[in-house]
Parts: C-alpha cells; sequence; structure tokens
C-alpha cells in the first residue's frame, strides 16, 4: 500500500468516523439490556428502582430547600411524587412476575417511562437555578432602589451622578432580562414528560432542557454584570467627593 | 286645720319634687362626666428617628450599607452560580 493509498483511507476512515459522530445524537439513550434470567432481572429491577426512590428523594429536598419559587416548584414536586408511586408499583408489578416475556417490559419501562437520571435530573436542577436565580435577582433589586437613593440625595447636594445613574440603569436593564430568562428556562422544563421509548420525544426534551440551560447560563451572566453596574455606581458614589 | 298646717304637706311634697329634679338632672351629668373625662391624657409615640447614618466626612452619601447589601447579593449569586452548574451536568452522563 503507498503512501497516498494510506493516506486515502486514513482519510476515509476519519470521514466516516465525523459521520458517524455527526449521526449519533448527543443523547443518544442506551437503557440497560434486560438480564436474561427472570430471577436476576427482578434483584436488578429492585435496585434500579431504589437507585431511582433515593434520587427522587434529594431531588426533592433540593427543591424544597430552594428558599424560592420561579412558580414550577409545586408542580415539580407533584411530579417526583408520582414518579415514586410509580416506580413503587412497577417494582411490585415486576416482583410478582411469571411470565419473563412481560417482565422484560416493565423491566425497561423503569428506565424509559420515567426517566429519573435523564430527565427528571436535569429538569429539577433547571427549576432550583430558577429560584435561586430569582432570589439574587430580588435581593440586587432591593440594593439597586437603595443605591438609587443614595444617587437622588448626591444628585439633590449638587453632584454630578451621571456615571452612578448610567451603571443603575444597566443594572436594572440587566435584572429585568435575567429574570426573563430565568422563568423562561423553569416553565419550559417543568411539564416534560418521560419519552416512553418515543425517540421524536425524546428528541425535544433533550432540545427543550438544552435551551433551558443556555436561558439559565444568560440569567447567570445577566446577574453577574448586574452585580458589577451596583459595584460601579456605589465606588462611583464614593468617589463623588473627589469630583 | 289652720294655713300653716294646710300648706305644710305642699311644702313637703314641693321639696321632695325639686330634690327628686334635681337628682334625676344629676344623673345624666355625672355619666357624662364618666364617660368623657375631664381630662384625657393622649400618649403620643414618639416621632420615630431616621435611622441612616451620616455619611462620613469626605463623602457626597453614605455607602457602608450598600457594601454590606453587595456582599448578600455576592452570597446568593455564589448559590445561584452552584445551582447553575448542577443544571449544566450532562444528562449523556447517566444512561437513562
Amino acid at each position: 500500500m503507498t503512501l497516498t493509498t494510506r493516506l486515502r483511507v486514513g482519510a476515509a476512515v476519519l470521514a466516516a468516523g465525523a459521520a458517524l459522530t455527526a449521526a449519533a445524537p448527543a443523547y443518544a439513550q442506551t437503557d440497560p439490556t434486560p438480564p436474561a434470567k427472570l430471577t436476576e432481572l427482578k434483584a436488578r429491577a429492585d435496585e434500579a428502582v431504589k437507585d431511582r426512590l433515593a434520587q427522587i428523594d434529594k431531588l426533592s429536598a433540593r427543591l424544597h430547600d430552594a428558599a424560592a419559587d420561579c412558580g414550577q416548584n409545586a408542580d415539580v414536586a407533584g411530579q417526583l411524587a408520582n414518579d415514586r408511586t410509580g416506580l413503587q408499583a412497577l417494582d411490585a408489578t415486576i416482583q410478582a412476575e411469571t411470565d419473563a416475556k412481560k417482565a422484560v417490559a416493565e423491566y425497561r419501562q423503569i428506565f424509559t417511562d420515567f426517566r429519573i437520571y435523564w430527565l427528571e435530573t436535569p429538569k429539577t436542577h433547571e427549576v432550583v437555578a430558577c429560584d435561586r436565580g430569582s432570589k439574587a435577582d430580588a435581593t440586587l433589586t432591593s440594593l439597586e432602589q437603595k443605591i438609587q437613593g443614595r444617587v437622588d440625595e448626591a444628585k439633590a447636594k449638587g453632584y454630578d451622578v451621571t456615571n452612578a445613574q448610567a451603571a443603575l440603569d444597566d443594572m436594572g436593564a440587566k435584572l429585568s432580562d435575567a429574570t426573563t430568562h430565568a422563568n423562561q428556562a423553569s416553565s419550559s422544563v417543568a411539564d416534560l414528560k418521560a419519552d416512553k421509548g418515543n425517540p421524536s420525544v425524546l428528541s425535544s426534551n433533550f432540545a427543550a432542557l438544552s435551551k433551558g440551560r443556555q436561558d439559565l447560563h444568560t440569567a447567570w451572566t445577566d446577574l453577574q454584570a448586574a452585580r458589577h453596574d451596583a459595584r460601579t455606581a456605589v465606588d462611583d458614589l464614593k468617589n463623588l467627593h473627589k469630583s | 286645720m289652720d294655713a300653716s298646717k294646710a300648706l305644710r304637706p305642699l311644702t313637703a311634697v314641693a321639696v321632695s319634687g325639686l330634690l327628686l329634679t334635681g337628682v334625676a338632672c344629676n344623673r345624666p351629668a355625672r355619666r357624662a362626666t364618666r364617660q368623657t373625662p375631664a381630662s384625657v391624657v393622649t400618649t403620643v409615640a414618639p416621632a420615630a428617628t431616621p435611622t441612616t447614618a451620616p455619611a462620613p466626612s469626605g463623602q457626597a452619601v453614605r455607602t457602608d450599607d450598600l457594601d454590606a447589601g453587595l456582599q448578600q447579593a455576592d452570597s446568593q449569586l455564589s448559590q445561584t452560580g452552584s445551582a447553575v452548574g448542577d443544571a449544566d451536568q450532562n444528562p449523556q452522563q447517566t444512561s437513562d
């Protein structure tokens, strides 16, 4: 094989690899293969359900401790509670199953019908991120009003507050944008349902979760900018006497 | 019966009538006195003194409390950043 031929083969392999990578979606699911033996399947099912119940507890606790609410906490907490009872019932069904084929189908439902790790976990995290962001937003909004009072006071005393006011105006705009994006993230993912093995639902859920993360990033960047604006305005107020 | 004897009962009736009238007139006055104390003591809460500390010398306005507000915001922003980081975990890291 000549060098040119080798290079051609190499390029073809790379191209094929790239094509495969592009074809395989980032959210490709690899649900566990059901064990062949019924007794083993039952044991694995029980273990999988218990793992998921523990995860539901963690997620519920996170929602409970959020200390703020973008408006979806009760909805998502209710879904988690339903998942809990649904998984427990499914586990009971599997443990009592005598038909191996039915057991395999039921085993698959643990994953496809609940998506505790793939869907409920990122969903809850996004909702909680909105909650936390809204709390920070409220604190910064309160601070913005306080700073505005001091800017007005300094202005009344005859100081030039142009820079401080500009920083505050930007702060207000950033806080408003942060609220919009965080709420968008939370409300767009809160009602996503498990795909039950439907690839198109899986795909749209993935897209919604990704969009939610993007919105949260925008909100987070806005909040940081608002915080920077607050610092600028306060520093400007401190330095007014020097001008 | 002479005239003085005849007038005695009339005088007694007149006196008792006057007494009754006086008592009757005095009661509402007393009641009114009881209801409306002559001297009403109104306790006026002292006017709230402004808690805003004065601006430090050389500064246009006070800013120390604004610095405290920034610190509080920093703490909440830190929690927000952590929560956004959690939300960033890629779902494909878990199989289902």
